[in-house]
């Protein structure tokens, strides 16, 4: 069974917030509400400046579904990471828990000021008919039983952001890394996924580029 | 008159009972699976809908499409 991942190249995003768009626009995402953003560090200073697209990494043990008192989230066999929209009670635990701020409220929900939690699916829709627009509505598009990748991964310029099978997206990026000899550093993956095995694992050096 | 009071008291204490809640607070609903296909006219070719194995296979495709060294070759 494929397990659905993120990764995040930092050596290739170019903050052009293309991924964002392109989530905003697929699931038509409410005003102030942004399930994935792009977060740069050290900006202008020269040869510093990196930048990463962050959203729900979709944790393999994970945190915002320890926390909820409602019990609303669930995972898929494929390790995505979603929630019942009607059982949230938009208490934002989960938005505590998370280490990624992935977990959005709309400003302007059935709860005041704080509505129901909202956040990356994956592009794997909810607990409602697939492709429906019930769950359209409530969870955006829902790619995956379309046959689809994530809108943010398929529509990266620079391919910065890999989505979907979790093999398939470390062999692409291992590659990159054994062809340009640095960079094997993957954002997030620790937390998300575990730590690795091998911490102090350094990229090739230049000479074992092409083997 | 012992047996007049005895059914008001009877729902009354009925009354007293707690509901449960329980299987309510999880996420029972359920979702289907992703390779059961969605049920509009966005699916795209290359895959069986409500195949395993098919869809597996697509998602793999289709991940390794973000390869662009693939593509440069």
């Amino acid at each position: 069974m494929a397990r659905m991942k993120f990764i995040c190249d930092a050596e290739r995003c170019i903050e052009c917030n293309g991924c964002v768009t392109a989530c905003k626009n697929e699931h038509e995402v409410p005003w102030g509400v942004n399930r994935r953003r792009v977060v740069t560090i050290n900006d202008g200073v020269q040869g510093q400046e990196k930048s990463i697209s962050v959203a729900c990494m979709h944790c393999s043990d994970a945190p915002c579904m320890a926390v909820c008192p409602v019990d609303c989230f669930y995972r898929t066999d494929e390790g995505v990471v979603l929630h019942d929209k009607d059982i949230c009670i938009g208490c934002g635990y989960c938005s505590y828990a998370c280490p990624f701020g992935a977990p959005q409220f709309p400003s302007n929900g059935a709860f005041g000021l704080r509505g129901k939690m909202d956040k990356c699916t994956f592009c794997a829709g909810g607990p409602e008919e697939d492709g429906s627009k019930a769950e359209f509505d409530k969870y955006g598009r829902n790619r995956l039983s379309e046959g689809k990748l994530p809108a943010c991964a398929e529509m990266c310029s620079t391919k910065a952001l890999l989505g979907g099978d979790g093999d398939a997206v470390a062999d692409i990026f291992r590659t990159r890394v054994v062809q340009r000899g640095k960079g094997s550093e993957v954002w997030g993956w620790g937390t998300a996924y575990g730590r690795p095995t091998k911490p102090d694992a350094t990229a090739p050096s230049a000479g074992e580029k092409k083997s | 008159m012992m047996r007049m009071l005895a059914l008001p008291v009877l729902l009354m204490l009925g009354a007293c009972g707690e509901i449960d809640q329980s299987r309510s607070m999880s996420a029972s609903k359920g979702d289907t699976h992703a390779y059961q296909g969605a049920h509009n006219p966005h699916v795209v070719k290359g895959w069986t809908v409500g195949n395993k194995a098919s869809w597996e296979s697509q998602m793999r495709t289709r991940s390794l499409t973000q390869n662009e060294y693939n593509r440069v070759k």
